[in-house]
Protein backbone atom coordinates (compact mmCIF):
# COMPACT_ATOMS: atom_id res chain seq x y z
CA UNK A 1 0.00 0.00 0.00
CA UNK A 2 1.29 3.45 -0.92
CA UNK A 3 2.62 5.66 1.88
CA UNK A 4 0.48 8.59 0.69
CA UNK A 5 -2.67 6.52 1.21
CA UNK A 6 -1.58 5.66 4.75
CA UNK A 7 -0.90 9.33 5.43
CA UNK A 8 -4.37 10.17 4.17
CA UNK A 9 -5.95 7.54 6.44
CA UNK A 10 -4.05 8.96 9.43
CA UNK A 11 -5.06 12.52 8.54
CA UNK A 12 -8.73 11.53 8.25
CA UNK A 13 -8.67 9.87 11.68
CA UNK A 14 -7.01 12.88 13.32
CA UNK A 15 -9.39 15.33 11.65
CA UNK A 16 -12.34 13.37 13.03
CA UNK A 17 -11.00 13.66 16.58
CA UNK A 18 -11.88 16.61 18.79
CA UNK A 19 -8.93 18.98 18.96
CA UNK A 20 -8.71 18.61 22.75
CA UNK A 21 -8.35 14.85 22.44
CA UNK A 22 -5.78 14.86 19.64
CA UNK A 23 -2.01 14.61 20.15
CA UNK A 24 -0.26 17.93 19.55
CA UNK A 25 3.36 19.05 19.12
CA UNK A 26 3.45 20.43 22.72
CA UNK A 27 2.61 16.92 23.94
CA UNK A 28 5.71 15.61 22.29
CA UNK A 29 7.78 18.29 24.01
CA UNK A 30 6.42 16.97 27.33
CA UNK A 31 7.37 13.39 26.41
CA UNK A 32 10.85 14.59 25.44
CA UNK A 33 11.20 16.43 28.74
CA UNK A 34 10.55 13.14 30.59
CA UNK A 35 12.35 11.02 28.01
CA UNK A 36 14.75 9.21 30.35
CA UNK A 37 12.06 8.18 32.82
CA UNK A 38 9.74 7.07 30.05
CA UNK A 39 12.40 5.06 28.22
CA UNK A 40 13.40 3.46 31.52
CA UNK A 41 9.92 1.88 31.56
CA UNK A 42 10.52 0.04 28.27
CA UNK A 43 11.27 -3.41 29.72
CA UNK A 44 8.33 -3.34 32.12
CA UNK A 45 6.01 -2.03 29.45
CA UNK A 46 7.02 -4.65 26.87
CA UNK A 47 6.80 -7.48 29.41
CA UNK A 48 3.36 -6.39 30.69
CA UNK A 49 2.11 -5.96 27.12
CA UNK A 50 3.07 -9.43 25.90
CA UNK A 51 2.45 -11.25 29.19
CA UNK A 52 -1.14 -10.02 28.93
CA UNK A 53 -1.51 -11.03 25.30
CA UNK A 54 -0.01 -14.47 25.85
CA UNK A 55 -2.12 -15.10 28.98
CA UNK A 56 -5.37 -14.65 27.06
CA UNK A 57 -6.39 -17.45 24.64
CA UNK A 58 -8.01 -15.14 22.07
CA UNK A 59 -4.97 -12.88 21.82
CA UNK A 60 -2.39 -15.63 22.22
CA UNK A 61 -3.67 -17.38 19.08
CA UNK A 62 -2.72 -14.34 16.99
CA UNK A 63 0.96 -15.26 17.36
CA UNK A 64 3.06 -17.94 15.71
CA UNK A 65 5.27 -20.21 17.76
CA UNK A 66 8.49 -18.40 18.72
CA UNK A 67 7.29 -15.02 17.46
CA UNK A 68 7.37 -13.18 20.77
CA UNK A 69 10.98 -11.83 20.62
CA UNK A 70 10.35 -10.29 17.21
CA UNK A 71 7.11 -8.66 18.36
CA UNK A 72 8.76 -7.39 21.54
CA UNK A 73 11.43 -5.71 19.44
CA UNK A 74 8.73 -4.02 17.36
CA UNK A 75 7.08 -2.64 20.49
CA UNK A 76 10.43 -1.47 21.89
CA UNK A 77 11.15 0.32 18.60
CA UNK A 78 7.68 1.89 18.63
CA UNK A 79 8.05 3.15 22.19
CA UNK A 80 11.52 4.60 21.52
CA UNK A 81 10.38 6.32 18.33
CA UNK A 82 7.28 7.63 20.10
CA UNK A 83 9.29 9.20 22.90
CA UNK A 84 12.26 10.37 20.85
CA UNK A 85 10.30 11.37 17.78
CA UNK A 86 9.93 12.64 15.28
CA UNK A 87 6.16 12.33 15.68
CA UNK A 88 5.39 13.47 12.18
CA UNK A 89 3.29 12.41 9.18
CA UNK A 90 5.47 9.35 8.67
CA UNK A 91 4.93 8.32 12.28
CA UNK A 92 1.14 8.59 11.93
CA UNK A 93 1.26 6.76 8.57
CA UNK A 94 3.08 3.96 10.39
CA UNK A 95 0.18 3.73 12.86
CA UNK A 96 -2.26 3.46 9.93
CA UNK A 97 -0.07 0.68 8.53
CA UNK A 98 -0.51 -1.12 11.86
CA UNK A 99 -4.26 -1.12 11.12
CA UNK A 100 -3.51 -2.90 7.83
CA UNK A 101 -1.34 -5.47 9.60
CA UNK A 102 -4.04 -5.98 12.21
CA UNK A 103 -6.56 -6.88 9.50
CA UNK A 104 -4.08 -9.37 8.05
CA UNK A 105 -3.28 -10.91 11.44
CA UNK A 106 -6.92 -10.78 12.66
CA UNK A 107 -6.05 -8.53 15.56
CA UNK A 108 -9.44 -6.99 16.35
CA UNK A 109 -10.00 -3.44 17.56
CA UNK A 110 -11.12 -4.64 21.02
CA UNK A 111 -7.77 -6.44 21.33
CA UNK A 112 -5.91 -3.32 20.21
CA UNK A 113 -7.85 -0.93 22.48
CA UNK A 114 -7.29 -3.13 25.52
CA UNK A 115 -3.53 -3.07 24.94
CA UNK A 116 -3.51 0.68 24.29
CA UNK A 117 -4.95 1.35 27.74
CA UNK A 118 -2.57 -1.18 29.25
CA UNK A 119 0.38 0.90 28.01
CA UNK A 120 -1.14 3.99 29.57
CA UNK A 121 -1.69 2.19 32.87
CA UNK A 122 1.88 0.88 33.05
CA UNK A 123 3.26 4.38 32.56
CA UNK A 124 0.89 5.92 35.09
CA UNK A 125 2.14 3.53 37.76
CA UNK A 126 5.46 5.38 37.66
CA UNK A 127 4.89 8.78 36.13
CA UNK A 128 1.88 10.71 37.31
CA UNK A 129 2.59 14.36 36.63
CA UNK A 130 -0.57 15.77 35.02
CA UNK A 131 1.28 17.08 31.95
CA UNK A 132 2.68 13.62 31.19
CA UNK A 133 -0.59 11.84 31.92
CA UNK A 134 -2.44 14.21 29.59
CA UNK A 135 0.15 14.03 26.82
CA UNK A 136 0.25 10.25 27.04
CA UNK A 137 -3.55 10.07 27.08
CA UNK A 138 -3.74 12.10 23.88
CA UNK A 139 -0.98 10.02 22.31
CA UNK A 140 -2.72 6.73 23.06
CA UNK A 141 -6.10 8.11 21.95
CA UNK A 142 -4.63 9.32 18.65
CA UNK A 143 -2.69 6.14 17.93
CA UNK A 144 -5.74 3.99 18.77
CA UNK A 145 -8.01 6.19 16.64
CA UNK A 146 -5.68 5.91 13.63
CA UNK A 147 -5.27 2.14 13.98
CA UNK A 148 -9.04 1.68 14.35
CA UNK A 149 -9.75 3.98 11.39
CA UNK A 150 -7.05 2.22 9.38
CA UNK A 151 -8.61 -1.13 10.22
CA UNK A 152 -12.00 0.06 8.94
CA UNK A 153 -10.60 1.71 5.82
CA UNK A 154 -8.46 -1.29 4.93
CA UNK A 155 -11.49 -3.55 5.14
CA UNK A 156 -13.47 -1.21 2.87
CA UNK A 157 -10.60 -0.93 0.40
CA UNK A 158 -10.12 -4.70 0.42
CA UNK A 159 -13.81 -5.36 -0.25
CA UNK A 160 -13.70 -2.77 -3.05
CA UNK A 161 -10.61 -4.38 -4.53
CA UNK A 162 -12.02 -7.91 -4.43
CA UNK A 163 -15.64 -7.30 -5.39
CA UNK A 164 -15.52 -4.10 -7.43
CA UNK A 165 -18.12 -2.59 -5.10
CA UNK A 166 -17.11 1.02 -4.44
CA UNK A 167 -16.85 2.53 -0.97
CA UNK A 168 -19.80 4.88 -1.49
CA UNK A 169 -21.92 1.88 -2.45
CA UNK A 170 -20.68 -0.10 0.56
CA UNK A 171 -21.69 2.84 2.77
CA UNK A 172 -25.12 2.93 1.09
CA UNK A 173 -25.53 -0.78 1.79
CA UNK A 174 -24.49 -0.26 5.41
CA UNK A 175 -26.95 2.62 5.84
CA UNK A 176 -29.82 0.55 4.44
CA UNK A 177 -28.78 -2.45 6.50
CA UNK A 178 -28.64 -0.38 9.68
CA UNK A 179 -32.11 1.01 9.08
CA UNK A 180 -33.39 -2.54 8.66
CA UNK A 181 -31.63 -3.71 11.85
CA UNK A 182 -33.11 -0.78 13.78
CA UNK A 183 -36.58 -1.89 12.71
CA UNK A 184 -36.06 -5.38 14.15
CA UNK B 1 -30.99 15.14 -9.87
CA UNK B 2 -33.04 17.65 -11.86
CA UNK B 3 -36.76 17.23 -12.54
CA UNK B 4 -36.21 16.99 -16.31
CA UNK B 5 -33.80 14.07 -15.92
CA UNK B 6 -36.25 12.39 -13.58
CA UNK B 7 -38.97 12.80 -16.22
CA UNK B 8 -36.68 11.43 -18.94
CA UNK B 9 -35.80 8.39 -16.86
CA UNK B 10 -39.45 7.74 -16.05
CA UNK B 11 -40.18 7.93 -19.80
CA UNK B 12 -37.47 5.31 -20.49
CA UNK B 13 -39.07 3.07 -17.86
CA UNK B 14 -42.54 3.62 -19.34
CA UNK B 15 -41.34 2.76 -22.87
CA UNK B 16 -39.60 -0.38 -21.62
CA UNK B 17 -42.72 -1.54 -19.77
CA UNK B 18 -44.76 -0.84 -22.88
CA UNK B 19 -42.37 -2.79 -25.14
CA UNK B 20 -42.28 -5.81 -22.80
CA UNK B 21 -45.52 -5.91 -20.82
CA UNK B 22 -44.49 -9.02 -18.89
CA UNK B 23 -41.82 -7.00 -17.05
CA UNK B 24 -42.96 -6.62 -13.43
CA UNK B 25 -40.56 -3.97 -12.15
CA UNK B 26 -37.85 -1.57 -13.33
CA UNK B 27 -35.25 0.29 -11.31
CA UNK B 28 -32.75 2.91 -12.45
CA UNK B 29 -30.02 3.55 -9.90
CA UNK B 30 -26.70 5.32 -9.69
CA UNK B 31 -23.59 3.16 -9.52
CA UNK B 32 -23.21 4.17 -5.88
CA UNK B 33 -26.60 2.66 -5.13
CA UNK B 34 -29.03 5.56 -5.01
CA UNK B 35 -32.47 5.19 -6.55
CA UNK B 36 -32.91 7.57 -9.51
CA UNK B 37 -36.20 6.35 -10.98
CA UNK B 38 -38.32 3.31 -10.44
CA UNK B 39 -41.79 1.90 -10.67
CA UNK B 40 -41.25 -0.11 -7.50
CA UNK B 41 -43.01 0.88 -4.26
CA UNK B 42 -41.00 3.66 -2.57
CA UNK B 43 -40.30 1.50 0.49
CA UNK B 44 -38.50 -1.05 -1.68
CA UNK B 45 -36.68 1.40 -3.94
CA UNK B 46 -33.69 2.23 -1.71
CA UNK B 47 -32.83 -1.38 -1.04
CA UNK B 48 -33.44 -2.45 -4.67
CA UNK B 49 -31.17 0.36 -5.92
CA UNK B 50 -28.34 -0.65 -3.57
CA UNK B 51 -28.74 -4.31 -4.52
CA UNK B 52 -28.78 -3.53 -8.25
CA UNK B 53 -25.62 -1.41 -8.01
CA UNK B 54 -23.91 -4.04 -5.86
CA UNK B 55 -24.83 -6.76 -8.34
CA UNK B 56 -23.45 -4.70 -11.20
CA UNK B 57 -20.20 -3.90 -9.36
CA UNK B 58 -19.64 -7.53 -8.50
CA UNK B 59 -20.59 -8.68 -12.01
CA UNK B 60 -18.09 -6.26 -13.55
CA UNK B 61 -15.33 -7.49 -11.27
CA UNK B 62 -16.15 -11.15 -12.01
CA UNK B 63 -16.13 -10.43 -15.75
CA UNK B 64 -12.81 -8.60 -15.42
CA UNK B 65 -11.03 -11.20 -13.28
CA UNK B 66 -12.40 -14.08 -15.37
CA UNK B 67 -11.25 -12.46 -18.63
CA UNK B 68 -14.81 -12.21 -19.94
CA UNK B 69 -14.23 -8.66 -21.31
CA UNK B 70 -16.88 -5.97 -20.72
CA UNK B 71 -19.95 -6.93 -18.72
CA UNK B 72 -23.21 -7.17 -20.72
CA UNK B 73 -25.59 -8.01 -17.93
CA UNK B 74 -26.09 -10.05 -14.79
CA UNK B 75 -29.00 -12.49 -14.83
CA UNK B 76 -30.36 -13.82 -11.56
CA UNK B 77 -32.84 -16.61 -12.20
CA UNK B 78 -35.06 -17.76 -9.34
CA UNK B 79 -37.80 -20.37 -9.34
CA UNK B 80 -40.45 -17.72 -9.88
CA UNK B 81 -38.66 -15.22 -12.07
CA UNK B 82 -35.70 -13.16 -13.19
CA UNK B 83 -33.83 -10.11 -12.06
CA UNK B 84 -31.56 -8.80 -14.81
CA UNK B 85 -29.09 -5.99 -14.13
CA UNK B 86 -27.57 -3.93 -16.97
CA UNK B 87 -24.82 -1.35 -16.97
CA UNK B 88 -26.12 2.06 -18.08
CA UNK B 89 -22.90 3.94 -18.81
CA UNK B 90 -20.39 4.88 -16.14
CA UNK B 91 -22.96 6.34 -13.79
CA UNK B 92 -26.08 4.22 -14.07
CA UNK B 93 -27.59 0.81 -13.45
CA UNK B 94 -30.79 -0.63 -14.89
CA UNK B 95 -32.50 -3.52 -13.13
CA UNK B 96 -35.46 -5.34 -14.63
CA UNK B 97 -37.70 -7.92 -12.92
CA UNK B 98 -39.73 -10.47 -14.90
CA UNK B 99 -41.66 -13.63 -14.08
CA UNK B 100 -40.50 -17.19 -14.80
CA UNK B 101 -41.16 -18.08 -18.43
CA UNK B 102 -40.69 -14.48 -19.60
CA UNK B 103 -39.07 -13.95 -23.00
CA UNK B 104 -35.53 -13.22 -21.84
CA UNK B 105 -34.30 -12.51 -25.39
CA UNK B 106 -36.90 -9.78 -25.85
CA UNK B 107 -36.11 -8.35 -22.41
CA UNK B 108 -32.42 -8.16 -23.30
CA UNK B 109 -33.16 -6.53 -26.64
CA UNK B 110 -35.34 -3.80 -25.17
CA UNK B 111 -33.47 -3.33 -21.90
CA UNK B 112 -30.07 -2.90 -23.56
CA UNK B 113 -31.53 -0.08 -25.66
CA UNK B 114 -33.09 1.41 -22.54
CA UNK B 115 -29.74 1.19 -20.74
CA UNK B 116 -28.10 3.17 -23.57
CA UNK B 117 -30.76 5.87 -23.30
CA UNK B 118 -30.30 6.04 -19.53
CA UNK B 119 -26.56 6.42 -20.03
CA UNK B 120 -27.22 9.39 -22.34
CA UNK B 121 -29.61 10.98 -19.84
CA UNK B 122 -27.10 10.63 -16.99
CA UNK B 123 -24.34 11.99 -19.19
Amino acid sequence: MKREKLKEIARQAMEDMAQEARFRPEDHQVLLKHKDRLLALTDELVKAFYDTLFATPNTRKVFHEGERPEREKTLRDWWRRTIEGPVDEDYWAWQAYVGLLHVKRVVTNPMMLGQAFLIENVVRRHVNEPEVVEALGRLIATVAAIIAHGYEKIQLLSVEETTGIGQDLIRTNVRIGVEKLLEE
Amino acid sequence: MGVSRQVELQEVIRQLRQAVPEITGVMVASTDGLSLASDLPEAEAARAAAMAATTLGLGKRIAQTSNLAGLEEVVVRGQSGYMVVYSAGDKGVLAVAAPAGANLGLIHLEARGAAQRIAQVLG
